[in-house]
Formats: structure tokens, sequence, C-alpha cells
């Protein structure tokens, strides 16, 4: 013990540059990120703004059976899990694609303007996207238009106000804004390949194909393992203003998610204590399953964050 | 930083706890024995009131800052009342928990909804206005009159005025709309039934397919977006339902998803959607979408509230060409389903929405008890809601605009120019943002005894005005007192059922009015049914009858 200590100090001596230039870091973390925790007690009491909190009704669970016993929280549930896993497959490969194609082009002026019009859409306010998509996607938009000129259809297809198109609109929506952005991260790591690996590879016969599955993935494998991870922890966050620009009350069955319920009676209504104790459920859940994609990443890729 | 603030002052406690009241403070207010023109005795101290505007989403434009800082500045000449006022940018109510929990909040709140002052009055923090009723604030009591019963507690105490109450009682709020050149050219067909507006509709779009740029057009068009809904609670009043509900004898409670009514009134716009005349993105449309799609002419008709057709229509065409022919706008119209024993389109909630609250803050709660009082007299109300007198500067223009006229003795008019201009539809609104932007602390917009002015300038002289003429002649008898029917103090169960109907019926009516055959109309209907009984219906009607029978108990007591 004392000597893990002394190694401590020791390597703290060390580093104390470092460690100096991270003060004000650690201090933004445990003001903004661990000093609000101690408002998760609100979740387990009957919480009045400003009344302090040994005046305010012990109830325990009851804002999370609350929450769990609503009606509408299967669907819910389905929603917020159908939307995420939705992102965590299609909306996480388009990115690795989309970086191994542009690190596939030569030209590099080309690949520059591919590369930053890719990620411009992230830029893009919900509120303004929401009007593009209105334009392009309403009964009378830009794609029913095309549709009915070209003949494939006879009337328009409701994109927009049947609840059947949502998932898949919100996906793609998503994939449009936010592909370029999640592939610079890909991009980046693909850069810092050593091109004599490729080369070598190049020399052994390998197609282009070859080069990718056996030189590039394997060499940003860690960098989609943390990605992944993250990603598995978010599962339960299924996207928020995306939905109140997008969604309408036509097509609420399939959009309103864990967030937006929690939004609407959490914020909107007043009940904060209902709101947080959401809110931790999801945090929890969200931590419990980061802590097992980690232990299954570890175990089966031999990469973890942790 | 929500959270951050919520937790420092949960932990700590800063609102002390307290269940009880504000305790009363004695006023130091001394009248200095001049009475200004508009009848108020100015103070000998300057009496100093900070005011928090809680209506949230505040975004002026720089004519409303200059016409608030005119007003404060007026004030503070003519009354020797110095008012600070802060406003509200984000939600109203997410600001006001924000200052409850943080104990920062200044001697007056305005706009405070129902459950917020419910908060207040349990943490203590409200002050009880009721001794003051009979003494400084006689004009307000007699302002709320037969309806002040229903703004006191359960133990009929009041700590609130409305923010705004009162109406006009012959102006409708909601009605039916259709194109007065159009329905000419059909000639004019009446219009009493929901099937002959149905006719009216369809016989317009058949002779008029396209707009002049040749787009098509729709029959009807609804629009959704947050706090503007095609609200299926005010369609069923054609079909003789109030507010949405189906009212016994009894006082007791149907909401309209479970009533013939509901469903006929549904059906009746599926059928637009059958024909295919019920635009398609009537779902989807945000108002503003919608107005973009009205003003190019491209809705034959809608139903909603009065001023939509105007500020989507005619005033719009009028400001691109001058020379668009008068008949050229919408005329609001009323109609009623055969079997209904009346229409009920406008509920008049005299009680208002949003509340004033005197807080634990304010040093003298009595002398700002006066000046509210002095808002709810005819000159106060002339002050907040014609704005200034004698003309106001409109910006660096070097011109002038004025509603009305004052001078020393107290004699006034209203300036025959601007009533020209209202009655003639050319009051330039922009300009008059200079002269208003008095905080409203006590608003009454019904008319005053004279039986001619209001505190909305654009609300008189009905009869020498066609066009408002039309709309009050055709809607009449559409128009009812919905007060003791408004639901104020709510449980907590009450208040989720509340939220969750309202999520219940948006997200299944669409459905209904969209299907495509009689079988798909009953599933959505069940659909519908299941969604609001799931919600907790129930509980919303049970609230509602037990709330509707204690306020006529209480009225008719009085």
């Amino acid at each position: 013990m004392k000597e893990k200590m002394k190694h401590m100090i020791k390597s703290f001596n060390k580093q104390r540059q470092l460690w100096l230039l991270c003060i004000p870091i650690i201090i933004w973390v445990v003001v903004f990120a661990y000093v609000p925790m101690g408002g998760l007690i609100i979740a387990f009491v009957d919480y009045i703004p400003g009344m302090s909190i040994f005046d305010c009704e012990f109830v325990g669970l009851k804002y999370f059976r609350d929450f769990v016993m609503n009606p509408t929280f299967l669907q819910l549930l389905r929603n917020t899990l159908a939307m995420s896993l939705l992102s965590l497959t299609v909306g996480f490969v388009a990115p690795i694609l989309f970086a191994l194609c542009v690190n596939e082009l030569n030209n590099k002026k080309f690949k520059t303007v591919v590369q930053t019009t890719s990620y411009l859409p992230y830029f893009i306010s919900w509120v303004v996207a929401g009007s593009m998509i209105f334009i392009m996607l309403s009964n009378e938009g830009v794609v029913n238009d095309i549709l009915l000129r070209i003949g494939l259809i006879d009337a328009p297809v409701p994109f927009l106000t049947e609840g059947k198109y949502y998932w898949v609109m919100y996906t793609l929506v998503n994939m449009w804004k936010a592909t370029g952005w999640s592939a610079i991260l890909y991009i980046s790591a693909m850069s810092g390949i050593d091109t004599q690996l490729i080369e070598a590879g190049a020399v052994d016969g390998m197609t282009r194909l070859g080069v990718v599955r056996y030189v590039i993935l394997p060499t940003i494998l860690p960098t989609i393992v943390v990605q992944w991870i993250i990603g598995i922890g978010g599962i339960l966050n299924a996207g928020f203003d995306q939905h109140l620009v997008l969604g309408n009350a036509s097509t609420q069955a399939y959009w309103d998610v864990i967030d937006t319920y929690s939004y609407r009676y959490g914020i909107q209504l007043g009940y904060y204590s209902l709101g947080t104790a959401v809110g931790l459920m999801k945090s929890v859940i969200g931590v419990l399953l980061v802590w097992a994609t980690n232990w299954f990443c570890r175990k089966k890729l031999d990469t973890a964050i942790f | 930083m929500v959270a951050a603030t919520l937790a420092a002052s949960m932990l700590a406690g800063c609102g002390g706890g307290g269940q009880n009241a504000a305790e009363p403070k004695e006023s130091s207010f001394e009248g200095s024995g001049e009475v200004n023109r508009f009848g108020w005795e100015k103070p000998k101290e300057t009496l100093e009131i900070s005011v928090l505007d809680a209506s949230g989403y505040y975004a002026p434009l720089e004519a409303q800052e200059v016409g608030e800082e005119n007003n404060l500045n007026y004030l503070l000449e003519e009354f020797n009342v110095k008012m600070n006022v802060e406003h509200v940018s984000g939600d109203g109510t997410e600001a006001l928990n924000l200052a409850l929990a943080s104990g920062d909040y200044p001697d007056v709140i305005t706009y405070v909804p129902f459950s917020m002052v419910e908060k207040f009055v349990r943490m203590g923090k409200a002050v009880e206005l009721t001794p003051y009723m009979d003494t400084v604030g006689s004009d307000v009591k007699e302002r709320m009159g037969d309806h002040y019963s229903l703004f006191l507690d359960d133990e009929e105490k009041l700590y609130y005025v409305p923010t705004l109450m009162g109406a006009i009682v012959e102006l409708p709020d909601r009605c039916a709309h259709i194109r007065y050149d159009e329905w000419q050219a059909i000639g004019s067909p009446k219009i009493e039934t929901p099937e002959d507006y149905y006719n009216a509709l369809n016989a317009i779009l058949e002779k008029f397919p396209t707009t002049p740029n040749g787009e098509s057009r729709y029959a009807l068009s609804f629009y959704s977006d947050s706090g503007h809904y095609t609200d299926p609670a005010m369609l069923s009043g054609f079909w003789g339902l109030k507010s949405g509900y189906k009212i016994d004898d009894e006082g007791n409670f149907t909401h309209w998803a479970f009533t013939d009514e509901g469903k006929e009134m549904t059906k009746y716009f599926n059928r637009f959607h059958l024909d295919g005349t019920l635009d398609p993105d009537s779902f989807a449309n945000n108002y503003e979408q919608w107005q973009t799609k009205f003003s190019s002419e491209r809705v034959v008709g809608c139903v909603g509230e009065w001023w939509i057709t105007y500020n989507s229509g005619h005033e719009i065409w009028q400001s691109v060409d001058p020379d668009t022919p008068e008949d050229k706008r919408f005329i609001q119209i009323g109609f009623k389903d055969e079997d209904a024993e009346n229409v009920y389109l406008s509920g008049k909630n005299y009680l208002g929405s949003y509340c004033t609250i005197i807080t634990d803050k304010a040093k003298d709660p009595e002398a700002i008890m006066r000046f509210i009082n002095f808002q709810a007299t005819d000159m106060g109300t002339a002050l907040t809601g014609w704005g200034l007198p004698n003309g106001t500067e409109i910006g660096d223009t070097g011109e002038e605009i004025k509603f009305w006229n004052i001078d020393e003795d107290g004699n006034w008019e209203v300036d025959p120019t601007a009533r020209e201009q209202i009655l003639n539809e050319q009051w330039s609104y922009d300009n008059a943002y200079y002269e208003e932007g008095m905080p409203w602390l006590f608003v009454d917009q019904s008319r005053w005894e004279d039986g001619e002015h209001n505190f909305w300038p654009n609300q008189m002289w009905y009869d020498e005005n066609k066009w408002k003429s039309i709309m009050i002649e055709n809607l009449k008898d559409t128009i009812y007192d919905s007060s003791a029917l408004t639901l104020r103090v709510k449980t907590d169960e009450q208040k989720i059922a509340e939220q969750a109907v309202a999520d219940a019926w948006k997200a299944n009516w669409g459905a209904a009015v969209q299907a495509n055959s009689d079988e798909e109309f009953e599933q959505a209907w069940k659909n519908l049914q299941s969604a609001l009984t799931s919600a907790g219906v129930e509980t919303l009607e049970k609230a509602l009858s037990d709330n509707y029978k204690a306020n006529m108990e209480k009225m008719e007591a009085q």
C-alpha cells in the first residue's frame, strides 16, 4: 500500500505540469458534472422548487414506478430502442464506409471538397433542417413531385404524416446530418496508417479490398470499438430536438421517446421529480450497458475503454 | 446550470419551506395630494415596483423596446412610479420554477400560470390580497364582478389578480371561414349546417380549382404545432358540445371522443379526406407553413380563430398589392348541426388564463395594489391598452402616432384620425409599438360601462366596420360563458391525465380523419377511445364535472 502511494506521488510529481493544465477541466467536471448529482435526490422526494429537501415528502421509488406503469411506457421504450438500434447499426456503419471511400480518393483537392461538403449538414440547425425536410418530403414536396412525374407512384406518399415511415426517415436524416462529421474520426485514424504497410500488402498481391480488410480495418478497430461502446451507453438516447421538429401529431406514436416524454412531463408540467427519475433510470441503464459492452469487447476483440 | 441551481437550492433549502402566506406588511404609502389627469394620486416618494414578465419567449422588435422605455419614462414623470421590468426570453414556467428554487424574483410577477401560483402560495411567497379588495383594490374587485368568488381559494382567500381577464361578449374567438368574393361567385348560398358549408366549399373548389398561379387548391386545411392546433374540442362546438365536452343537466362531463356528436364531427372532416379535398399535409403543417399555403390562395376554407384569415389572407394580399379588391377576403361564419340544440364555438373565460402575484419580496404590497387598482380603472385600462396619449414619436422619422388625447383636466377622446384608420383597417400596428408597452399587471378586456370602449384599440365600433359587423352578426349565437367550466385547481393525477389526454387525441385523431374506408375509420376511432381511456380521460371528466358543479354552486351562492 505504502509502495503504491509512493509510486502515485512520484508519478504525480513527474507529471505535475500536465496535472496543472488539467486543473480547470477538473474543476469544471466537479462543478458541472458531480455537484449537480446531488440533485438526483429529487427523484426520491416530492420536490417543490424552493422548498428545502428536508421539508419535501420522501416518496421512495414512486416516480420510477409511475413512469414504468405509465400506459405509454412500452410505446416509449419501443420507439426509443427501435430508433437507437437503427442508429447503432445503419447509422454506425455509414461513417465507417464513408471514411473508407474518402480514404481511397487520390485527388487531394477533390478529397478535401468531399470531406468538407459531407460535414456541412452537421452545422445546420434542426429547425432549418426541419423546414428543408418538409419541403422535400411533404405531400407536395420535391420527392413526391419527382416520383409522380416519373410515374413511380399514382398518389403522393405521406412520408411526414404516416408513422410507418418515421423511423426510416429519422435514420436517413440523422445519417445525412452526421455521417460526414462522424467520419472525421475514422479518416484521421486512417491517416495515421503507415503507408509502408499498404505498399507491402500491394507487393504481396492484395487488392484494394484486401488492404481495407487486412490493414485499414484492424488499424482503426480500437476507434470503432470506443465509438461502439459509447454508442451502446447512449442506447436510451434516441434523439430529442429532431423529434420535436420532424414529428407531428399524426406520427407521435412512432416518435415519442423517453426524452420527449420526460421533457413534456418533467419540464413543461414542472414535475422535476418525475423528470429526474426518468433521467436517472436512463443513466443507470446506460452505465450498465457500457460496462457490459466494454467487458464483451475486451473478451472478444481484445480492445476496451477501461 | 439548471441542475446546479436546483441542486444547490435544494440542499440549501433557500426557500425556507414555509407553508403559510407571506406575512402582511404595513404600508408606508403617502399621497402627495396631487391627482394627475388620469385620476392617480401621485405618491410623495417615488413608488418603485420591480416586475417579472413571465409570459416567456420575449423577443421584442426594436420599436417594442422603444415603446416600453417610453411608457416606463412616462410612468415616472406622470405618476411618480418607477417600474423596472424584466422579461423571460425562454419558457416562462421554467423560469418561474428556477426563480422559486433560487429565491431570485421581484416584487411582482405577471403571467404566472395558475399551477405556479399554487406553488408560490404553498411556499408562503405570494401576498394575500383579500384584505385590499374592499379598500385600495376595490376597482379590481368591481371588475371581477359576479365571478369574484371563483378567484378565491377554498378558504375564500385571494392570492392573485388575473393578468388579463374579462371578455368582449359579442366578439367571437373561433369560427369557420369562407372567401367572400368566391362565395358570392357561387351565388351566396345560405350556410346554416355543416352540410351547407361542405357544399359551398366544394362548389367554390369546382368553380376555382386552381390558384391564379395554376396550383391546385384544397377545400379545407388544418395546422398543428406547439400552441396552435386545429382542435377537435372547438370543432365539436358546431355539433353542440361545449369546450369539447357533452355536459348533462346534472353537470357531468363526457369527452367528445365518447359522444355521437364527436364521432359525427370526425366523420364530417373524414369526408373531405375521402373526397381528396382535405389538404393532405393538414396534420403536418405548422402554423407558418399553413400561412404560406393560405396566403398563396391554396385553401378555400378553414376553421379556427377569427383573425387567422386576416393575417394570413387579405392583410398580406393588400400589403403586396394595394389594389387588391376589397371583397377579396374571408368572412367569418357559423353553422349548426341540425340535431344540436345550440352551437358553442367561443367559450369566454372571464377568469383569464394567467395571474399576477405580489411576492413576499415586495416592501409595500398595499402601495403596489394601489397601482394595480389604477390599471383596473377606465383610464388605467386606456393607458395600458391604447398606449401613450397625445402623440408619440415614431422612432426618428419625425412623425407621430397617437390613438387618443387627454388634456390636463382629464377630458379625453379617441383621436378622430386614428378612429378613421382603425375603421378603414389602415391603422399601422407597427408604428403603434412606439406608444405601447405599459406592463400589464391587471387588464380587463371587457367593454366599459359606456358600452363602447374597451382595452383593445381595434375592438370598438363594430357597427361602423362592414366586415366586423358581418362577423358579429354571423356568430352572435355561438358565444358562451366558459368560466365555470375552467378547471384551475388540479391534483398531480389530474394534471398528468390532462397532458396524457391531450397527447392521446393529438396522436390518434388525425388517423380517424385520414381513414381511407369505413372499416379503417371505425378502427381508428376505437384506437382513439382506447388511447384516451388509457391516458385517464375518466379522471379528467370527473375532475371537470366536480369543478363545474362546485363553481356553479359558488356563483349561485354569491
